[in-house]
């Protein structure tokens, strides 16, 4: 059991966190100001390979293992959550069923272009009345001729409104709930696809998330990622997967928050002192640390768990938990610690609040989670 | 074309700890890399190659982790990376290193171009190049900011005390680089990835090199460091107060006293 | 290849044999740039402990005016080598002939000034000779017990100052930062030796041609890089505040920087900010006017050599930092400073 990161493993940290400093950094505060997706930084991105960590070098990608991945995550979201989120949520979900469940077919025709960014993905499963309730989903994919004909509304995409590609969760047998829904890639582009709203939300801003809207979109059949009635299957699985992006994000915000914490605690004198000597903020930033480094760690192994090829439901949902209640326990402390000017746009602590609400809500809730590993507890 | 880079790997920022009211530079736990002008020598090289054809090397002198430093140079695109490290290695001064870089420069055979970076971030000195350079019997121009042309002979711009000159050089030749020179590529993932799986990084010693011992390390050195000291600590000088005039005058005074103006 | 080495047992016999302190004319910069009359000044000093003299060593063309100048402020012996060949610098040949006058006068110490050229220079000569070179030093003594060279050398961009010695190999070389020794009054009374030496110009012809040579037309230099510095904060008032210190900058040769306030309220763009968000600088000098002395401040101004402060409080942090502070108006004490400088380089 080796716990020191590889020389590899070094250098990709490095590289992500250069270049997350130098690019988004600078305009990370505006871009969530002005909930704007910065294009020309994406761009730049585009060509480093953000967009295709884990995608097989045959196909334009990077093909890093997954701890690899998880480091960049984290560097992204350290300086800017919203971008941590695309790259997560691009890769996690929506590159990754293709790539596990695509036939060779359908790698070598969507794989290219999501691993060089020319489209960005997007996983589509909530809808107005399926939320953490996800088999209840109202979408259909109804077989017509060769092709399936989609209508149904997705919501809260992340990615939405620069989504090419979508990963569309619908109903090909409405009448079975569980057996019924399978996965569909459709282009964003197709006729009878369009965006709906764009939702303006806490935190997170740079990152557009909207609703999709089909009607009467049609897909040729051989769009269908596995077979009709996977889709639930695909799901669960591509979560877990996903589920240990979100948590390195969640491991890149509580660690921006205790890097804010400690400067402001060192710089910030009341009572002739700089704060940081009071015992109670040395015991909230002793627990912050402690917290995040327990938060990378169960990161890693679920990481870890997954590259080795052994089951990691109940890791992954260990890791997205801990890492999002970390996350926001890390920004609660840090606003805190940061006093009024905390509660202003001159520090940057009140943005990571705002970020970390979201990690203990998307890819499955934090109570999801604590069910999915009592019921592997209790099997 | 040949092209060989020389890079070094540095810490990342300077750490030092006290012990017995000694100075010593702190390595453990500080994270290293790239020296950032050499960032700017070796997208030099890739971007000559890239024009001219051929082929760049990287080539770095140090102990076993200078391989992550190699490793960066690779995932940018070089083409082959060589590390020397050999114990007796330790205690060069530029001198030392010049001769055991030249001895490596030697044994990779013909070469076109050498490339180093204008100074490091530790030592500071600026001095390997153009050494490297007189061991290698070869010219040498400094803070190189633009490459004109390229052909049998090297046409560069560069700045010099204020001075902006054009000079031409005759091939082979070594030039050090400095960050007007370009933009420095980052490696792409996909990079890294295969910097690490699919490339190697040869190790050479200085028996491979044919290198006298006598001539690296302390024995190879002329110089060596008596002590360090921190800079003189900050610590809170005189204070004035007066008329604005009188205070003017004695900040005029200081200005002569640290050598900004002439006294008259 | 010769395989000199730098501690051969025969060295410590040459070394005693050598003799004088020679310092490296780099005139092409004279009047603004007087680094070589700085290092003149020590080179006394050194020569007065080592009971030696000074030497200059003077390469170019049409350029014995500066002889009167180097010998007015210290210089005993002038080694003039003029020729054509060597109007503009050339580190090839100016290297070559450097070399052949060592080897003949076999001065114990050599001393250049660290230019730009002076430091891609100095160490092709120290490699030719296989002699220790230390690099741009803010510090130079004659140990008194052993008789050799202290050279003062900072390292990690100033972090560090290391002390280093070159007990064999001969001459001792360092290249001195500019600014770091007073020059000394001139005294055209002085009286030197001129040596004009022969050259053996077939020995290595140059192998570079410097084509073309103009003087920078002058564009702002990167705070990082300015050797001198003002740096403005909130008691600066406003943008007119701020145009003073650009004008004060002008007479001084000075880049103007600003804390965080100024640059909130727009008296100045955000690439002068100087502080923990900002630029870490470590010029010679920095004056910094109407500035508090706030950490995020102060830690990117730790590593400038003097710092000079003017604040109207008294209790103001910044003058813990400042190696002097004035408590004054900013306003007034610039003002009063600018027509002193006026008057001097105008009366």
């Amino acid at each position: 059991m080796d716990f020191d990161p590889t020389m590899k493993q070094a250098v990709v940290r490095r590289t992500a966190r250069s270049f997350a400093e130098a690019e988004i950094g600078p305009i990370a505060a505006a871009i969530d100001q002005e909930a704007r997706f910065p294009w020309d930084v994406v761009e730049k991105m585009k060509g480093l390979q953000y967009f295709g960590l884990q995608v097989p070098r045959q196909y334009g990608g990077a093909g890093l293992d997954t701890i690899s991945g998880c480091i960049v995550i984290e560097e992204l979201s350290r300086v800017c959550a919203a971008m941590g989120l695309t790259i997560a949520v691009h890769n996690g979900v929506a590159v990754h069923p293709i790539a596990v469940f695509g036939t060779d077919h359908q790698k070598k025709r969507f794989l290219p272009a999501l691993a060089r960014g020319g489209q960005i993905g997007a996983f589509c499963l909530t809808e107005p009345n399926a939320g953490s309730d996800a088999t209840n989903v109202e979408t259909t994919a109804i077989e017509d001729g060769g092709d399936l004909v989609l209508n149904g509304h997705k919501i809260f995409v992340t990615n939405g409104e620069v989504a090419g590609l979508a990963l569309i969760f619908a109903a090909t047998n409405p009448q079975d709930k569980k057996r019924g829904m399978s996965v569909v890639v459709v282009e964003t582009d197709r006729p009878g696809f369009s965006l709906g709203v764009k939702e303006d939300h806490c935190g997170m801003r740079a990152n557009p998330v909207g609703s999709l809207i089909m009607q009467d979109c049609r897909v040729p059949k051989d769009h269908l990622l596995g077979r009709p009635g996977d889709g639930y299957k695909i799901g669960l699985q591509t979560l877990d997967n996903g589920r240990i992006g979100i948590a390195a994000q969640a491991v890149g915000i509580a660690q921006a928050c205790l890097e804010a914490s400690i400067k402001y605690a060192k710089e910030r004198r009341q009572f002739n002192s700089p704060i940081a000597q009071f015992q109670a903020l040395q015991t909230f930033l002793a627990d912050m640390s402690t917290e995040v480094e327990a938060a990378r760690l169960l990161t890693y192994q679920a990481a870890h768990r997954k590259d080795k090829g052994h089951v990691y439901t109940s890791e992954a949902a260990m890791c997205k938990v801990f890492a999002s209640e970390t996350a926001m326990r890390a920004a609660v402390k840090g606003v805190q610690i940061h006093g009024g000017y905390g509660y202003t746009k001159s520090y940057p602590i009140e943005r990571y609040y705002r970020d970390a609400k979201a990690t203990e809500i998307y890819e499955g809730t934090s109570e999801i989670q604590r069910l999915v590993i009592a019921r592997q507890l209790l099997r | 074309m040949r092209i060989i880079v020389c890079i070094k790997q540095v810490p990342e920022s300077p750490a030092f700890e006290i012990e017995g009211g000694l100075v010593r530079i702190k390595r453990e736990g500080v994270p290293s890399v790239v020296n950032p002008l050499d960032l700017h020598a070796l997208e030099a090289g890739l971007s000559v190659s890239r024009k001219h054809g051929g082929d760049v090397f990287a080539v770095s002198m140090g102990p076993p982790p200078c391989e992550e430093a190699l490793r960066e140079a690779l995932a940018m695109g070089v083409d082959t990376a060589i590390l020397l490290s050999d114990r007796r290695c330790a205690g060069s001064d530029t001198l030392a290193t010049s001769y055991v870089l030249s001895q490596a420069i030697r044994e990779i055979g013909t070469f076109d171009l050498v490339i180093c970076g204008a100074q490091t971030i530790d030592s500071d000195t600026g001095q390997v190049g153009p050494q490297l350079a007189e061991e290698l019997g070869i010219p040498h121009i400094a803070y190189v900011e633009r490459i004109q042309s390229l052909t049998d002979h090297l046409i560069i711009e560069r700045v010099c005390d204020g001075f902006l000159e054009t000079v031409a050089v005759s091939l082979p030749a070594l030039i050090t680089v400095s960050k007007g020179l370009n933009r420095p590529r980052r490696p792409s993932f996909g990079g890294i990835q295969d910097a690490f799986a699919s490339k190697t990084v040869q190790v050479w010693d200085l028996t491979r090199i044919k290198a006298d011992p006598r001539l690296v390390g302390d024995d190879g050195s002329a110089t060596w460091v008596k002590h360090l000291d921190p800079p003189h600590a900050r610590k809170k000088g005189e204070v004035a107060t007066g008329s604005a005039r009188e205070l003017a005058n004695l900040i005029y005074q200081k200005l002569i006293d640290q050598n900004i103006i002439e006294e008259r | 290849m010769k395989t000199k080495t730098a501690k051969g047992d025969d060295n410590k016999a040459k070394a005693a044999a050598c003799r004088g302190v020679w310092v490296f004319a780099d005139h092409r910069n004279y009047f603004q740039d007087r680094v070589t009359l700085q290092i003149l000044a020590k080179g006394r000093d050194l020569a007065r402990d080592l009971e030696t003299e000074v030497g200059v060593v003077v390469l170019g063309h049409k350029v014995s005016e500066f002889v009167m100048e180097y010998v007015a402020h210290g210089a005993d012996i002038v080694y003039l080598v003029e020729d054509e060949r060597l109007a503009k610098y050339n580190v090839d040949i100016y290297t070559t002939v450097v070399c052949q006058l060592v080897e003949q006068y076999r001065p114990e110490v050599f001393l250049v000034g660290a230019t730009d050229f002076g430091r891609e220079f100095a160490p092709r000569v120290a490699k030719r000779l296989t002699t220790g070179l230390s690099a741009d030093c803010v510090a130079l003594e004659i140990d008194p017990a052993e008789k050799i060279l202290l050279q003062t050398s900072p390292s990690f961009e100033g972090s560090v100052l290391a002390t280093i010695v070159n007990p064999t190999a001969r001459p001792q070389m360092a290249t001195v930062r500019p600014g770091t020794f007073k020059e000394r009054k001139h005294d055209y009374h002085r009286k030197a030796r001129l040596i004009k030496p022969r050259i053996d110009w077939e020995d290595g012809a140059s192998r570079m041609e410097v084509l073309k040579v103009r003087k920078q037309p002058h564009r702002g230099v990167d705070l990082r890089e300015a050797p001198i510095v003002i740096c403005g904060g909130r008691g600066m008032g406003g943008k007119k505040g701020f145009g003073l210190l650009g004008r004060l900058g002008k007479l001084l040769g000075a880049e103007v920087g600003a804390t965080r306030p100024p640059v909130s309220e727009g008296w100045t763009e955000s690439d002068r900010l100087i502080g923990q968000t900002g630029k870490a600088i470590r010029p010679r000098l920095l004056i910094t006017c109407g500035t508090s002395g706030a950490v995020q401040y102060t830690t990117g101004i730790q590593n400038a050599e003097y710092i000079i402060a003017i604040n109207k409080d008294p209790d103001a942090l910044i003058f813990q930092t400042a190696d002097f502070g004035a408590v004054g108006d900013a306003h007034q004490v610039l003002h009063h400073l600018m027509m002193r400088l006026e008057k001097e380089t105008h009366g």
